[in-house]
This record gives structure tokens, sequence and C-alpha cells, in this order.
């Protein structure tokens, strides 16, 4: 078999973009594959047409081969523009070879390890009461494990750290006494502190409140994470823009966080997740999928959570308040991972298990979109 | 769904040791071939497969790494060679099975073919000495690359002084070196048998650049005994033969104490564990060099593994114009791995792409056999 064609749909579906890419062969088997880039999809489709001028042609089942080409072959290594092109197509390829094998993608990866994949959902108001609320409203609907924002509401453009800290402190406690021990709580600050914040923000709460906490602080310095790490002992979610096992291997080697938040179509697909995911288990850090793209990505991503030992919970941002929007996706994706309740089940059809209306597909545009630009109040730049 | 039927060992003399084979029978009529590597103890091995056999019945052989984790992790009692050693041989006959089953060679369920062949080492029998480097002569002659030596006095079966071995070895390893030009690789396998000062004065007895690795110069529990070895030479490492887990590797890759791992497929937890560890060698830059001392059931499933790793160097080879050990015995053995110009070719054949003759295994018997007990001149154990 050789592929024929690689095609990428960058499309804006429901609230976003999503960057799709279609590896096809001339045996008529054709792979779907997602990018996780968001924000500049452009780029990544750009890395994907340097990487379909030397892949055509190719064994599409030599995915592991294909990969180190594509990471090695080209003097530069690395960076996550090239990571989420090579990402997109390793997804696709696996789901490729599944469907010519016949087996679902797990099967390619050693086998099903679980079921049904646990997810967690996350509430986001910053408002204690309807914190809450929300909570409450997905612990009936099935949930174990909610995860909490601060107030990332647009205030002008204006986000001020030191104005959060107090306030989403108190929230969070509240939000325990609310809702009982047994919950798992966890917060993402989306990498907006410092390490004074991020400590400051933990001490102002009782030990116990929050069992995880997400990116409280940027991620290139494994030392500020390792500094912060002995001024806090809540354990750390880690890891969603890591674009490499090398990005990882701090974060693992030196036990600096309890989590990991890979994300599958930014860490360099199934080929670099397992290789993360092996040596995570070897350091008892669980895997903590991140899953704020398509169904393409949230297929991939069950598989992969299917196949790992080491599982906590796989995120998902469906749930039955529909607090993030993005609408209905049916009619472009046909057949896709649905909930049941908390959890995701298993697809044991070939490859990924997805359908996608292409004519649909082809039918959407892209839309140019910025992150917020975010200032703190004496006009410097911080981070969205 | 496939099921397993029967679980049989068979620990036979073959050639010139015995070989642990085991065999899986599914109730759909595919079998897979599995071997264990721990020589020496293999009674041991063949009572714990006995004890995993009792739940592996009925279970479904494609969930290889389910299974994997159910055998290291619901015992309480993690991990140990005798243990590992029973799941490396159930793990490689899964792999056989589900290879056939899917109609694919295994290196498929890996990620797919990374090269076309596997270059290997192969290695001196002669003591140092004129034949030893005839032997070498005569190795690349027939294609061989890179070689490896043995030190003096290692066929002794009742003394042994490593002071006595070091300055010959040395000796003749200069010589060698001389003989053999600067082209071809050269290392020597001391077989764990000296002390981090015994090593450090080997390595200081010769000019730089004489030999491009060591293999195995002092014992691998303590790996902070060979990063102080580490520190006194700059001879490459080969270790890891004997590990039986990633976490025994863990140290040796973390810390780059070792840059050729020897991994052996048939102890450190089949391929499943393989994999990982292989993923995050390839994080440290270290080279695959594995263990391959066994018959051609191991050779096999090495040579798979070969094939899909990035991260690779040479497979150990036992079968050379040097050394004549049988375990390659054709009649027992009536497909398997073919060597040709120092080069294993890599079957596509599914699964292993190895026939057993079980009527002649069954025929034969397991011999006791005790690795020589070997004595210091003043009576004192040392290690073979």
């Amino acid at each position: 078999m050789k592929i024929s064609a690689i095609k990428p749909f960058p499309v804006w579906i429901g609230h976003r973009n999503q960057l799709i890419v279609k590896v096809e062969t001339d045996e008529g088997v054709f792979g779907w594959g997602e990018s996780g880039l968001s924000g500049r999809e452009k780029a990544v489709v750009g890395a994907v047409e340097h990487y379909a001028q030397f892949l055509t042609g190719r064994d599409p089942m030599q995915i592991a081969a294909l990969w180190q080409e594509m990471y090695r072959s080209q003097y530069f290594e690395g960076g996550r523009v090239l990571q989420a092109a090579i990402s997109a197509i390793d997804i696709a390829l696996h789901d490729l070879k599944g469907k010519a094998l016949g087996v679902p993608v797990y099967d390619l990866l050693g086998g099903k390890q679980r079921d049904v994949i646990p997810t967690f959902a996350s509430t986001n108001s910053a408002e204690a009461g309807k914190m809450i609320e929300q909570a409450q409203a997905l612990q009936a609907a099935g949930w174990t494990a909610i995860r909490f924002f601060p107030d990332f509401s647009d205030k002008g453009g204006v986000f001020e750290p030191r104005e959060h800290i107090a306030k989403t402190a108190r929230a969070c406690t509240l939000a325990r006494e609310a809702l009982g021990d047994e919950v798992v709580l966890g917060i993402d600050w989306h990498h907006r502190l410092s390490v004074a914040e991020a400590a400051s923000f933990c001490q102002k709460m009782p030990r116990a409140t929050l069992d995880f906490l997400e990116e409280p602080i940027r991620d290139e310095t494994p030392e500020a994470y390792a500094a912060l790490r002995r001024m806090t002992d809540i354990p750390f979610a880690i890891g969603e823009e890591f674009a490499s096992k090398w990005q990882f291997l701090p974060y693992i080697e030196r036990d600096i966080h309890q989590f990991n938040r890979l994300d599958l179509c930014n860490v360099g697909g199934f080929t670099e997740g397992m290789k993360v995911a092996g040596w995570s288990e070897a350091h008892y850090v669980d895997m903590m999928p991140h899953n704020p793209l398509g169904p393409i990505c949230t297929a991939a991503t069950i598989h992969f959570s299917a196949a790992v030992a080491n599982f906590a919970w796989l995120e998902t941002r469906v749930n039955p308040s529909d607090l993030y929007g993005g609408g209905q996706t049916d009619d472009i994706f046909t057949v896709q991972p649905k909930l049941t309740g908390a959890v995701y089940p298993v697809n044991p059809a070939p490859g990924l298990g997805i359908e996608v209306n292409e004519a649909a597909l082809t039918r959407e545009s892209f839309k140019f979109w910025e992150a917020p630009h975010l200032k703190r109040r004496d006009g410097s730049v911080t981070n969205w | 769904m496939m099921k397993i039927r029967a679980i049989t060992t068979y620990a036979v003399w073959v050639g010139t040791r015995n070989q642990l084979l085991v065999k899986i029978d599914t109730d759909e009529g595919v079998f897979g071939w599995g071997e264990s590597g721990l020589s020496g103890r293999e009674k041991a091995v063949v009572g714990a497969i006995e004890h995993y056999t009792q739940f592996l019945i009925g279970r479904d052989p494609f969930q290889i790494g389910a299974l994997w984790q159910e055998m290291y992790r619901s015992q309480y009692f993690e991990g140990g060679r005798v243990l590992q050693a029973a799941i490396s041989a159930i793990d490689i006959a899964l792999y056989d099975i589900k290879g056939k089953a899917l109609g694919v060679p295994v290196y498929q369920l890996l990620g797919g073919k990374q090269r076309n062949v596997i270059p290997t080492f192969a290695s001196t029998s002669a003591p140092p000495g004129p034949e030893m480097i005839e032997q070498a002569q005569m190795l690349m002659a027939a294609g061989w690359t890179a070689m490896r030596l043995s030190p003096a006095d290692h066929q002794s079966s009742g003394r042994y002084d490593p002071r006595e071995s070091i300055p010959v070895t040395a000796k003749w390893c200069i010589r060698a070196r001389e003989e053999l030009g600067d082209a071809v690789v050269l290392g020597i396998d001391y077989h764990h048998r000296l002390s981090v000062a015994e090593a450090a004065s080997f390595c200081q007895k010769m000019p730089r650049g004489t030999l491009d690795f060591l293999e195995e110069p002092i014992r691998d529990e303590t790996p902070e005994a060979y990063e102080a070895l580490r520190r006194m030479t700059d001879i490459p490492f080969a270790i890891g033969e004997e590990f039986a887990s990633k976490w025994q590797f863990l140290p040796y890759i973390e810390r780059d104490i070792h840059q050729f791992n020897r991994l052996d497929v048939c102890n450190v937890g089949g391929l499943t564990e393989a994999m990982k560890v292989a993923g995050w060698s390839e994080a440290h830059y270290v080279d695959l060099m594995p263990h391959n001392p066994l018959g051609p059931v191991c050779t096999a499933a090495t040579v798979h593994f070969c094939a899909a790793v990035a991260n690779f160097s040479w497979l150990e080879t036992r079968t050379s114009p040097a050394e004549k050990l049988g375990f390659d015995n054709a009649e027992f053995f009536p497909v398997q791995p073919r060597i040709q110009n120092a080069v294993y070719e890599v079957s596509d054949a599914p699964g292993l792409g190895v026939e057993v003759n079980e009527d002649l295994i069954k025929q034969q018997s397991f011999k006791f056999w005790e690795a020589p007990h070997l004595k210091r001149p003043d009576g004192s154990v040392t290690n073979w």
C-alpha cells in the first residue's frame, strides 16, 4: 500500500478552528488525523505540505520509521509547529493501519487495558455560588473529577493575577466544603501565574482543598516548577503544550508532575505519546490527557487512554450544561465518540472508529483567530 | 473473542544449553511461541508460569498490555527476575499469536519496520592470543564490522583471579586493535567479574581508542558504582542484559551511565516492556544492542524488536564462523531467522515467523546445569 495524498483541512467548526488531516492511499484506505496547535494552524498546514513532498508514495504501515524521518531528516529537529504536523499525520496513519488490518487502533498499541474511559469535566464560573452549582450538576451527571477555572472572563483585555488569587482561593475552599471530601477537585490557571503568585494561591487554602493544580506557571523552566514543588503539596497536572518526549523528560525524571497532561495532537501522535506514557509509568505518573479539540482528537485520545496502563482521567469539554458551546458537529463527524454518563465507551470499530463527511467538511472555511492579547494594568503583556 | 486455551512449557536441552520455550494455544487454533531467558533457573520460571496459567486461561490474548499489567501488579509482590522471565515468554508468545491472527509480522504491531535488515555483532570464542585475532579476522572476512572479544581465563570452571586476567586481556586487546585496524568496532565482555578498581585498571592499561565498548565490567545492582567507573574511563559501556524491568534500566538511562543498552527481550518483560525501555533510551540517545544468547524464538522476537525501534546499533548473534553452539538446531526449529553476511533478515511472515518441531521438542529432556561456581585463589566466591 502507498500513500497517495495528504490533505489538510483547516476549518472553523463550532467555536474554533480544527486542523484535520486526511491521508489517502492507492488502495482506497484512508485515515484521519487532527493537529493541536490552536491559533497557528496555517503554519502547521505549511509544515504538512513539506512532509507531503516525501511521504507520497511511501508505505503507510511503517509509521514509526516515517515518524523518525519527519523528525530527524530535516536537520532542525523538533518544535511545536513541526510536531503538530507530525502528530496529525501519525494519528491518520494509525487510523489507516487499523482499518487496513481490521482492528481498532488500541490493538496496535498493545491492546485495550480498560473497558471505558473515565473523564473529568470542567466548570466555567469562578463565582463561588455558581461554581458549586455547576459542579453539583456535574456530580449528579456522574462525574467524580471536576476542574475549576479562575475568572477568565474578558475584562477589557486586562488580567491582573493578584486580583484573582484570593478570590479564587476562597471559591475553591467554599467549593470543597460544599461538595464534600470524595470528589476530585482541581483548577487550571492556564500558566498565568508566577512562582510566587502560585505559591500564594496555594497557601491561601486549607490543605486538601485541591487534588490537582494544572499549569499554574509557564513551563519552559523545569527548575521553576521544581521550586514551586517545594512550596506547595498540591499535585501538579502539566504537559498539554509539550511537543516531544524531550520536553517531558525533566518533568518525568525529576518527578515534578504527578499527572501527565499529554496532548496527542501536539506531542507527536501515538508514536511519541506511547513512549511518554511508558516512561511516566516507570515514575508512577498517571496520564490525564488534554483533549480540547474535535472528535478526531477525542477518538485518538480514547484509543491512547484505552491502551496505557497508567491513566487517571481524560479531559472532556462536552457536558450536560454545554458550558463551552461548540455546538453540534454530527453533520461533519457522522460517527464520533459520545459520552455515556461521565465515561467514553471504547469503540472496537477498525481504526479510530470515526467517520467524516468530507463534503460537509470542505464547505467550512478557515477563520483567523487570536488568543486574547492580555495586559496587566500597567500595560505590559501577560499570558493568556 | 479469541481465548487462551492452554499454556505449555518446554524446558529442554538444545545444543549446549537448556531452552525454556512457552507455547500458548487458543480456542481458535492459533498458537504462539515464546522463550524465557533466565538460564540456569528454568524450573523456577516454569513454576511461575504455572501460577500465571491459572488466571490466563479463557482470557483474550489480544489484550497484551493489560495482561502484562495483571501479571506484574496483581500479585502484590511486583517484579523480580523469575516472575519477569515468565512474563517475558508469555508476552512474546502473545505477540506471536496476535501477529498470526492479524496476518502481520510482529514488527507491524510495534509501529512498523524501521530497517530492512538487522546488523549484528559476533563474538570470538578463543581466549586472548593469536587465535582470537585469527577469529576476528575470519569474522571480518565474513562481513562483520562489530565484534566482541572474550577476556583471559573466562573458560575456567574453577579458579578465577581478575588481576591475572586483566594484564593479559589488555595486552591482547591492544594487539587486536593494531592487527584489525581502526575501522572495526571492538568491545569486550567482562561478564561482571571485576570490581570498580579492577575495571579502571583494565581500561587504563590500554591506549585511548582501543575499545569501542566495554560490556558488563562490574556487577550492576549499584548504579552509583557504575557512575564511579564512568568517571574513571572514557570507554562507552554496554549494560543491561540481566535487567528485569524498566525500573532496573531507569537509573542507567536517566543518569546517562550506559551508552549501549543490552536489553534482553526474554528477561526484561517481553516486547511490551522492551518497547518502553527503548522509547526512553531514545530520549537519551542510547542505542539498543540487544542480548541474544538463547534459541531461535528469542532471536526472532529480538529481530522484530530491532526492526521496530528507532535507536539501534547491533544485535548479538551466537551464530558465526567463530562459534558453534547449536542453539539454532534446524531439526528443532525448521523455520527460524536467517543470518547472511552478518545481518539477520527481517521475516515478513505473520507473527514471529518461527516454526518449532513440537514433537521433537517433546522428546528432549531438561538437564540441570549450574554456571561454574568460580573461586578466587584464596577460596572465596567470585562471579561467573
